[in-house]
Order: C-alpha cells, then sequence, then structure tokens
C-alpha cells in the first residue's frame, strides 16, 4: 500500500514537473506581451516638429490639439491624407501652370496672352493655396511613431520638400514685383518662371519618390 | 503502476526536450508588403518567448514567441509609423505565436498554434523546416497571413490598397 503511494506519488511528481518544464514563458513576461502601452513622443522628431509637438511646444504650452496621443495619431493620419490628395491637386495645378506661363513668356501671341493670362493669374492663387495648405497639413501634422536618420522616400520628400517650398513662397512676390517694377519686368519674370520650373519638377520628383521608392 | 511509473520515469529522465537559446543576432522575422508601386520588407530581430526542442522527437517540440510590433524596421520611419497606426500597437503592443502540436507528414514538419496579432486569434498551420548543427539549431519557415483575417484595415496610397496577404518569413538561430 505504501509503496503505491509512493508511486502514484512519484507519478504526479514527474508529471507535473513535465508540465512545469512545457511552461516555457513566465506568467510575467506572457501578460506584458499583451498589455497595452503607454506611447510617448518618438526621439529624433525633426526640429519643426519639435518646435511645435514636443514637450514643450508651442501647440502643448496653448493646449491646441487632441488629449491624448492615440487620439493625435489619428488626426496625423487624417491630415496626411488629406495632404497627398492636396499635393497631387496642386501638381496637376502647376503643371498647367507650367505649359501656360512658358507660352506667355515666350510668345509673342497677343491673342494667346488675353486669352491665358488671367486664368493664369487666377491659377496661380490657386496653385498657391492649395500648395500651402497642403504643406501646413504636414508641417502641423502630430508627430509620427518613429523617427530616424535612413535615407529613404521620406527623407527624399522632406529634402525636395524644402526645395518647392521655397520656390514656391517666392513665386507670387516675383511675379507682382514684375507687374509693380517696370524697369525689372523682364529680370523678375524670368525668375519668376524659374522658380515656377523649379517648383514643378522638384514637386514632379518628389511625387515619382514617394510613390516608387522604398 | 510500476511499470508506468519506470516509464514515465525513464521518458522523464532521458527526455532531451531542452530550452533553444536563440540568438538575437542572427534570428529575424520579417514580412513583405506588396503594393502596386513598390513592395518593402520589414525586419524585427527581436523576437522573444520560448522555444523547447526536443531532438530525439521533434514533435515533442514547443514554441511560444512573440514579437513587440514597434520593433519592426522597414528602413523608412513614416511607412513604420503607418504600419503601428493600422495595427494598432498602443492596444496590440505584440504579435505573437503559441503552438498546440507538430505533426510530421511526408518528412515535413508542421507547426499547429494560434497566432495572436491585432487582436484576434487565428488557428495556423506552419509548415517549418530546421537543421541541427552541432550545438545550433536553425529553423526556417514562410507562410501568409491575410490583414483581413486580422481585421486590420488596408492602408491605401493614391486609392490604392496594399496586398491582403502578407509573407512571413522567420528565420531562427538558437543553441541547444
Amino acid at each position: 500500500m505504501y509503496v503505491k503511494i509512493k508511486s502514484i506519488a512519484l507519478v504526479i511528481v514527474i508529471f507535473f514537473s513535465t508540465i512545469k518544464a512545457q511552461s516555457v514563458v513566465l506568467q510575467e513576461s506572457y501578460d506584458n506581451r499583451f498589455t497595452p502601452q503607454e506611447i510617448g513622443l518618438p526621439d529624433n522628431m525633426p526640429y519643426v516638429k519639435s518646435i511645435i509637438w514636443g514637450k514643450e511646444g508651442v501647440f502643448r504650452k496653448l493646449d491646441i490639439g487632441p488629449d491624448t496621443r492615440i487620439e493625435e495619431l489619428e488626426l496625423r493620419r487624417k491630415m496626411l491624407k488629406h495632404h497627398q490628395w492636396i499635393g497631387i491637386l496642386t501638381l496637376a495645378g502647376l503643371a498647367y501652370q507650367y505649359d501656360v506661363g512658358k507660352k506667355l513668356y515666350d510668345g509673342d501671341d497677343d491673342k494667346y496672352w488675353d486669352d491665358h493670362y488671367d486664368t493664369h493669374k487666377a491659377m496661380g492663387y490657386f496653385t498657391y493655396a492649395t500648395y500651402m495648405t497642403g504643406a501646413s497639413l504636414s508641417i502641423f501634422a502630430p508627430p509620427a511613431r518613429k523617427y530616424d536618420n535612413n535615407f529613404s522616400s521620406i527623407k527624399f520628400h522632406r529634402a525636395m520638400a524644402v526645395i518647392h517650398f521655397s520656390t514656391m513662397m517666392a513665386q507670387p512676390f516675383l511675379a507682382k514685383k514684375a507687374v509693380e517694377d517696370g524697369k525689372r519686368y523682364n529680370d523678375l519674370m524670368d525668375a519668376h518662371l524659374k522658380a515656377g520650373t523649379v517648383a514643378f519638377f522638384a514637386l514632379s520628383l518628389d511625387a515619382l519618390g514617394i510613390t516608387f521608392f522604398k | 503502476m510500476r511499470k508506468l511509473t519506470f516509464i514515465l520515469f525513464f521518458q522523464f529522465l532521458f527526455s532531451q526536450a531542452i530550452p533553444v537559446e536563440i540568438d538575437s543576432e542572427k534570428s529575424f522575422l520579417s514580412y513583405e508588403g506588396k503594393h502596386p508601386a513598390h513592395n518593402w520588407t520589414g525586419i524585427s530581430k527581436d523576437i522573444k518567448g520560448s522555444f523547447i526542442f526536443d531532438k530525439d522527437q521533434p514533435i515533442l517540440s514547443s514554441v511560444d514567441l512573440y514579437i513587440p510590433v514597434f520593433s519592426f524596421d522597414s528602413g523608412n520611419s513614416n511607412r513604420d509609423s503607418n504600419m503601428l497606426d493600422v495595427v494598432e500597437d498602443y492596444f496590440y503592443p505584440s504579435v505573437s505565436f503559441t503552438s498546440s502540436s507538430i505533426t510530421k507528414e511526408k518528412e515535413q514538419y508542421y507547426i499547429n498554434g494560434v497566432m495572436f496579432f491585432h487582436g484576434i486569434e487565428k488557428k495556423m498551420r506552419i509548415p517549418v523546416k530546421f537543421i541541427i548543427e552541432n550545438d545550433t539549431i536553425v529553423v526556417d519557415t514562410n507562410f501568409i497571413i491575410s490583414l483581413s483575417d486580422h481585421n486590420i484595415k488596408r492602408p491605401s496610397f493614391l486609392t490604392i490598397k496594399i496586398k491582403d496577404n502578407i509573407e512571413i518569413k522567420l528565420h531562427l538561430v538558437g543553441s541547444i
């Protein structure tokens, strides 16, 4: 009887030892893997982003923006989706502007000038407005989860943005100055055309990069 | 009763089931995302959990692995951030796989188990290959997961959504 009890006890011990040996993950570790985590601000935030959305950023001080980081990320996603569509609209507008603007600059056809000048001017305001709206949606969007220093399509996008942003900023001022300053009309119009050309090709290259590069 | 005791005792004594120490430098899990404009690969070397391997009877082995979603790196932080948004890692920080059994069919091993991803549990049968050299085991597997199966809203670019099927590749190196 005693031997039998010992044997049963031994079987139970061995059985549970085996089970225990198979319980390969500590309970604490097992729980942690599924526990939702508090997410903070990312490391390596770009300078402009940290001025706006950093811990001591302008929006934090003015209490602008959502209450939680998760809501910030949802807002970011919406803003960048609109940024994408407005960017495509702007590119289409700039393609038209580049074509018409070049013909207005090069041509001696008064009829073409009469037919297209006002449209070019109106489209100028339109593309400027859409470009700046699209840029604002990106600049003011809450920070992403991650930032790194790898060269990727997003790095290329940011580099190209410096070029097309600065040339787009200059565009209306160059045109306005050219109209106001008759003596420097040719030089300023020349600069207006060059800035427009750079803006259009930089934005086109940017769109290709963000679409097809990894 | 004595016979059973001896069988269990000796099985226990000579059991070759030993924990595998995962080499985090050489091991990785990758996913391949596809969009008509471009494909990309995200890699994580942060494989956690445990792997118990039975040298004599591999079908008695078991795995319980998990990977923090945040650890995946595709070389483009913007894309990684978008991925973290769609898989909502702030609610579901890890993707895990726990085996329930291992079977062998025509020289091919299969791990049966449950994948937990984006709050959805999905039963899976994954084909695996393994090689043992001295005290090192190398496990390789490729399989497909469906984003819609895990209730993940596929992100889109220029109105085109990424492909629903994501190819997963695991290369696990460990010492036994």
